[in-house]
């Protein structure tokens, strides 16, 4: 399961996130992708629904939507704003 | 005419009254070039108040006695007295200092620490203000080599606790110019170098109310987000001031100078404003300024990059719910501008205040 760090302060204007990491001091716009991702996060849905769903909103095939997910996952870890926690595997379901 | 401090040692601690919007900040040294160096910030007179004033019975540390003290018919108009006292006896030793590392902003010379009732600033390792949030209340002890500094005091010391203070009263600090039409208030919003201050006073000098060309405090009011500040002295460098006739005593200085108030165009000064516009200005090389519409979360991105330091989560959701209220609040546009600033005010007014619908 992902979880929004606590040192992390965001909130949605017109459709984007905008948000403040307090330990780096950085600010960040996210794009329409890594909006419809953070705010599925925020609702504490696991990774299989947010797979799910991006499927389904964006039409996409799975694979087409894994490879976006994994993307937009591992800059959201490496920029310091969510943490991989133990419990159930979060990677996505192969196909 | 008004008093004017007097020496140390004639009688007592020096004040001077400093008003920042709807509050009051009264000042407390030991040393009249502390005082004078404040004072000399003040766009204008009717920021502060002289007052040859004896503390008298009043405990060195009895802050709220010292509050009490200044408030008078003057003071009673304000919605919150706070107080600062600054005192250039005793040195400061670095050992009294919290470590650096432990500072959750560092500016320049400046370290910012913050505990869940106190806020430090330390500036140069040398001078201290340590800030009660909640009273609020300033206690500072000022280097001597600082004192000697003026721009220190007034820049550093002066208008970083200032800063604090105001946090203290539910108001967060931004990096914008900004003037007013009536109580509309536009604000110009980006980062340093961008053309806020000419912007600024382009307009300040045609028929908007100048309110400050470099930083104002927002709070949320009962009519919506509210914009106040305390008018500093204009500071452009000689390119600016190159634009315009009545400056062009100053187009030969070699840095920013601040330019008094008699020596501007500046018409009307306003101390406060609620904000109806944000307008993010861009450099062009065309020969004329256009303006246009962007998008809220564009505007808010810009406005989010010049807020202060943040230091815990609660105070950064604080300041985010203001900022983006006052976002939503605002029409958001980009001035491309050129140096056609005779043109800009006109053109700004007609985008600010037209009532077409807002391009997305």
């Amino acid at each position: 399961m992902y979880t929004i760090n606590k040192d992390v302060a965001f909130r949605e204007v017109d459709g984007s996130i905008l948000l403040v990491n307090l330990k780096s001091g950085s600010y960040y716009s996210f794009n329409a992708t890594a909006t419809f991702v953070f705010r599925l996060l925020s609702q504490n849905k696991g990774i299989s629904e947010i797979l799910e769903e991006m499927c389904r909103f964006y039409d996409v095939p799975e694979e087409t939507a894994r490879l976006d997910l994994e993307g937009c996952l591992g800059a959201l870890v490496r920029e310091g704003i969510i943490t991989l926690n133990g419990g159930e595997s979060d990677a996505p379901p192969a196909a | 005419m008004r008093p004017r401090p007097r020496e140390c040692g004639a009688g007592g601690p020096l004040t001077l009254r400093v008003r920042v919007g709807p509050f009051l900040v009264a000042v407390q040294a030991d040393d009249e070039r502390v005082i004078r160096a404040i004072r000399e910030l003040a766009l204008d007179d009717s920021a502060v108040e002289d007052e040859v004033a004896r503390i008298g019975e009043a405990a060195e540390d009895d802050a709220a006695g010292f509050a009490e003290a200044m408030e008078d018919g003057a003071a009673s108009s304000a919605e919150a007295v706070c107080t600062l006292a600054l005192s250039t006896a005793g040195r400061a030793d670095s050992a009294d200092f919290p470590p650096r590392e432990s500072a959750v902003a560092v500016f320049e010379d400046v370290e910012l620490h913050a505990s869940p009732a106190k806020r430090t600033l330390v500036v140069g390792r040398g001078s201290v203000v340590e800030i009660d949030v909640a009273a609020p209340v300033g206690r500072g002890r000022i280097a001597p080599l600082h004192v000697l500094h003026p721009w220190i005091v007034a820049h550093r010391i002066f208008t970083l606790s200032v800063i604090e203070l105001m946090r203290g009263l539910g108001a967060c600090y931004l990096h914008a110019g900004c003037v007013s039409e009536g109580e509309k208030g536009i604000l110009f919003c980006g980062a340093s170098g961008g053309g806020k201050s000419t912007l600024t006073y382009a307009l300040a000098r045609d028929r908007f109310s100048f309110l400050s060309d470099d930083g104002v405090f927002l709070r949320r009011g009962p009519s919506g987000i509210e914009a106040f500040s305390w008018p500093e002295k204009l500071k452009l460098d000689r390119r600016s001031c190159s634009f315009f006739g009545e400056l062009g005593t100053y187009a030969d200085t070699t840095a920013k100078t601040e330019i008094p108030l008699r020596r501007t165009g500046i018409k009307r000064i306003a101390k406060r404003a609620f904000p109806v516009a944000i307008v993010v200005p861009a450099r062009t090389a065309e020969r004329e300024s256009a303006i246009g519409a962007i998008a809220r979360h564009d505007a808010f991105a810009r406005v989010l990059a010049q807020t202060i330091p943040l230091l815990d989560s609660a105070e950064m959701n604080a300041q985010l719910d203001i900022l983006s209220d006052l976002v939503a609040a605002c029409r958001c546009f980009e001035l491309k501008a050129a140096t056609d600033f005779d043109r800009i005010p006109s053109l700004v007014r007609d985008a600010v205040f037209s009532t077409k619908e807002e391009a997305a």
